[in-house]
């Protein structure tokens, strides 16, 4: 962080006449919106889980009782619970592993100094923009059963003889959730490969080639080593991100068939809002949430090198 | 040959690029160009990769659905309030963490990016229940504080490192000629951040646009609902009109698509900024 010039007033008797007292006044809308708004709902969840709550009693809180882990034991019991939670890491480990390659090979393809490249790399970006429910409207109807493109083209390539309903089989809807996450997340990480590239010295490269390396020398040897950081940041947002997608697995599959592409929030989601079991729900919840609070501790970790390194 | 393609080597670059985005945008393409087919057509095998004349049936049916609209009317209001409030949020906040030598600012920023990752679905569920309580279900009010919820850490990080570019000698000729902070941050640092205010209010309006599961917990009732949820009315199980649900596909898009093409230029930088540096 920027350190500023001006002297520091310390003492508590001058920071009211110093005035210092305005600097931070600018700081309170959003600390107690997020205070309010997102701090204390995330207690209100880790409270929620231990209680027992349905429709009836979900306003009276004089009428919801404290019944200890029983809400983490009935979703540890449950089988669909641990369904989700393996289909969780499904999704997110093949979702990282193609977004972050093709990105990947996007970012290094736009880098290239040709005509249309800018336009081409921010149009790109209008996957990522669009609303995750439009997307899977989409993918719904490319991947549709009898009449899908998708179908027709493999079809036509002779890479399947007849129509797979690749939505409504147990075998293929994990992988379909897939194919629509890695398009929407492709062009997030091409953009930071990106700029993670465009800040690589051309000095390294010249000299490399002055060296006598070539392209496959120099992208192993200079842009991956120098973009670690990058890389290390991104796919741990990466596995926040794709952790907590939901939208797109509402519209194509609604989880379904048979839970089959039913990832940790929409297992909570379920728990509340179909069933409305909200202890449960909460309890859920509360497992993605120490997931995502420990990833976090560790990209704060990778963030602060990066910047130490820059 | 050799010697060809080495003098034209750009304009190929510029074609394989021009193939690449056009196999990867497919999926868009095929949104709008099903959009203006025939269910007949819809249903042609083998497939018409481009419509045998532009029916506008199923936009012309868009046009006259009141609950569409009025999907659309909604979705509309809560982009736009939760625009505002995301920006008179978080503009101040990351004024002062750019500028102002705060203790605690560390921390501060800390808690805006470890609080960025929250995942929005285990946020859904306990402001469902204090909402509940509130009274503030069903109200546009419940859903757009919900929506800034997911736009203000974000907007916050990206606002503050425009604010560390402003040259420090502007605010001190302002407070010397007696304008208080706030009256200084008003009229002298926000107007020259304004390219980056721009890009936040587009980056919040879209999120907001596209939020999905704030609204469709917080609005169970059909009047409030937002396109999002509307739509997922269309995404029928069985003998879904694909036409029809192409063609509302497209016009909930365009508000993005012409926001977006019109702050392009600042969006990449404020993806990055928001993300990886923060």
């Amino acid at each position: 962080m920027k350190k500023q010039k001006s002297p520091l007033l310390n003492s508590g008797k001058k920071f009211f006449r110093s005035g210092r007292y305005i600097d931070y006044s600018f700081t309170v809308p959003a600390l107690a919106f997020i205070a309010i708004f997102m701090i204390y709902p995330i207690w209100y969840n880790i409270v929620m889980s231990f209680k027992e709550i349905n429709i009836s009693n979900l306003t009276d809180a004089s009428q919801q009782k404290f019944i200890g882990f029983a809400n983490f034991s009935a979703i540890f019991a449950d089988k669909y619970f641990w369904n989700s939670f393996q289909n969780t890491f499904v999704f997110v480990l093949f979702s990282l592993v193609f977004q972050f390659s093709v990105g990947f090979l996007f970012a290094l393809y736009f880098n290239k100094q040709f005509r249309g490249a800018k336009w081409m790399r921010a149009i790109i970006l209008i996957a990522w923009m669009n609303p995750g429910i439009i997307t899977g409207a989409i993918f719904k109807w490319l991947l549709a059963g009898d009449i899908g493109i998708f179908n027709y083209l493999l079809m036509q390539i002779g890479i399947i003889s007849e129509p797979i309903n690749f939505l409504a089989s147990t075998q293929t809807s994990l992988a379909s959730v897939i194919l629509g996450n890695v398009w929407i997340g492709i062009p997030f990480n091409m953009v930071i490969l990106l700029s993670g590239i465009q800040g690589i010295g051309n000095e390294l490269y010249e000299s490399a080639v002055i060296d006598g390396a070539g392209s496959v020398k120099k992208f192993f040897y200079i842009t991956v080593p120098m973009l670690k950081p990058t890389i290390m940041v991104l796919l741990l947002l990466g596995f926040i991100y794709t952790f907590k997608v939901f939208d797109i697995i509402y519209a194509m599959t609604s989880g379904g068939p048979a839970n089959s592409s039913q990832i940790l929030p929409y297992y909570s989601y379920e728990q509340s809002f179909k069933m409305f079991k909200f202890g449960e729900g909460a309890a859920a919840s509360c497992i993605s949430f120490v997931l995502i609070a420990l990833l976090a501790v560790v990209y704060i970790h990778f963030s602060n090198k990066e910047e130490m390194e820059a | 040959m050799s010697k060809l393609l080495r003098k034209h080597k750009g304009i190929f670059q510029s074609l394989l690029g021009l193939i690449i985005i056009l196999i990867f945008l497919f999926p868009i393409y095929w949104m709008l160009i099903s959009s203006f087919k025939t269910s007949a057509e819809i249903f042609a095998n083998p497939p018409t990769f481009f419509p045998k004349d532009f029916y506008l049936g199923n936009y012309s049916v868009l046009f006259k659905d009141i609950e569409f609209l009025n999907y659309f009317k909604n979705s509309a209001i809560i982009a736009v309030f939760a625009m505002a409030g995301s920006i008179l949020l978080a503009a101040p906040i990351s004024y002062a963490l750019a500028r102002k030598n705060l203790k605690g600012a560390g921390i501060a920023l800390f808690l805006l990016i470890i609080i960025q990752m929250v995942p929005s679905n285990s946020i859904a569920l306990p402001l469902y229940a204090m909402f509940s309580k509130w009274g503030l279900t069903n109200s546009f009010a419940g859903v757009i504080v919900a929506n800034i919820t997911s736009s203000l850490p974000f907007i916050a990080l990206v606002l503050r490192t425009s604010f560390l570019a402003i040259p420090q000698g502007l605010e001190d000729a302002a407070y010397i000629d007696g304008c208080s902070n706030w009256k200084t941050f008003f009229r002298i640092v926000l107007p020259l951040t304004l390219p980056a205010l721009v890009t936040c209010a587009a980056f919040s309006f879209i999120f907001a646009w596209g939020e999905f599961i704030y609204a469709l917990v917080l609005l169970p009732d059909r009047e409030y609902w937002t396109i999002t949820v509307g739509m997922r009315t269309f995404i029928g199980q069985h003998g879904t009109k694909w036409g029809n649900l192409m063609a509302t596909a497209t016009v909930s898009s365009l508000p993005v698509i012409i926001i977006f093409i019109l702050t392009q230029k600042h969006i990449v930088g404020g993806i990055t900024a928001g993300s990886v540096k923060g």
